[in-house]
């Protein structure tokens, strides 16, 4: 059986890429025969590859995660939620809400309700007094006669002729 | 008005290389940056209060490496609480205990390098995470390459161990 610290200073040279031939055959019939031997061989080339890794990976986050699910620490199975009642009452609740709102886009409001069609005719247009016009009109009703008065806007003083 | 020191073109010339060495220890792209340019600003105060620089460039880096790791403490200290929660958010992955497992290994081990003496640390990260050949990392840590290859050595016993032995102080053995 090999000697540790030999052992060691083997794998090390190895990992380093200096080992003479006769050193490499050393290490191989070590590690082919000793399964110590053979753990410690295989711990340091991982931890080779370990080594690496860390320093190409990011470090955790780290404020927690504050999405709905990370209380119980899992994100549940889609499979499993879509079967779920609550699964369902969700997909017939979004189902209900879609259309509520399709037919909302649907429905045009009535157009409101058109007044009674009024012919009013200018038959005379009399002068009431100064600046103050009287139009009778006539409406639908014929028991009804309308007069529209309207006020004349004074001109101001300097544009009177 | 911007000042120009000596030193200024060396320490440009070495910035890339500092934020590769930094993100290796705090593993977060944009802090390595501050990281390289804290110690620049160092090497600037250095200067001005006199202290003789022989290698700009190991000076930075062994300043950026003592930077990056106590960044790295200290966020490991605001994380500690989190990771076992972080591993097993994930259970997507198709072998939740061995994601667990593999994420606690990695984290252990960044934790178990940060606490390795300092130009053990200095060495490993250059050699291991870096990628620096032994020359380089002599160069940089103003050593001998026997020296810097005992450092790397000397890390890469004590993680094994610390990673896969029950006992660390053992020598073999689980």
């Amino acid at each position: 059986m090999i000697d540790e610290t030999r052992l060691e200073s083997l794998i090390q040279r190895k990992l380093d890429g200096e080992l003479s031939d006769s050193e490499r055959v050393e290490l191989a019939e070590a590690i082919a025969n000793d399964p110590t031997a053979c753990r410690r061989h295989d711990e340091f080339v991982a931890l080779e590859g370990l080594l690496f890794a860390v320093g190409r990976s990011d470090r955790p986050a780290l404020e927690p995660d504050l999405s709905p699910f990370a209380d119980d620490g899992a994100v549940p199975d889609e499979e499993e939620f879509l079967g779920s009642a609550v699964g369902l009452s969700t997909i017939f609740g979004a189902l209900a809400l879609a259309a509520i709102l399709w037919i909302g886009s649907m429905w045009v409001p009535p157009s409101p309700t058109a007044p009674p069609v009024r012919e009013i005719a200018a038959l005379e247009v009399c002068s009431l007094s100064d600046g103050f016009l009287a139009v009778p009109g006539e409406s639908a009703n014929p028991d009804i006669q309308i007069v529209w008065i309207y006020s004349l806007q004074q001109p101001a003083e300097g544009n009177v002729r | 008005m911007i000042q120009v020191y000596p030193w200024s073109e060396e320490a440009l010339a070495s910035r890339p290389s500092l934020v590769s060495a930094a993100r290796r220890v705090v593993r977060d792209a944009t802090e390595a940056e501050d990281v390289a340019d804290e110690a620049i600003a160092r090497l600037a105060a250095a200067t001005a209060a006199g202290e003789s620089i022989e290698s700009v460039a190991g000076w930075l880096h062994r300043a950026a490496l003592r930077i990056s790791v106590d960044r790295a403490r200290a966020w490991v200290r605001r994380r500690q609480e989190g990771w076992r929660h972080e591993a097993a958010r994930r259970p997507t992955a198709p072998d939740p205990e061995r994601v667990l497992e593999e994420v606690e290994t990695r984290e252990r081990l960044w934790l178990a390098v940060l606490e390795l003496p300092d130009r053990q640390r200095d060495a490993v990260v250059l050699r291991q995470m870096d990628g620096r050949s032994f020359r380089e990392i002599a160069d940089l840590l103003e050593i001998s390459e026997a020296t810097a290859r005992g450092h790397v050595h000397a890390a890469r016993a004590t993680l094994r161990r610390t990673l896969w032995d029950l006992d660390p102080t053992e020598g073999r053995g689980r």
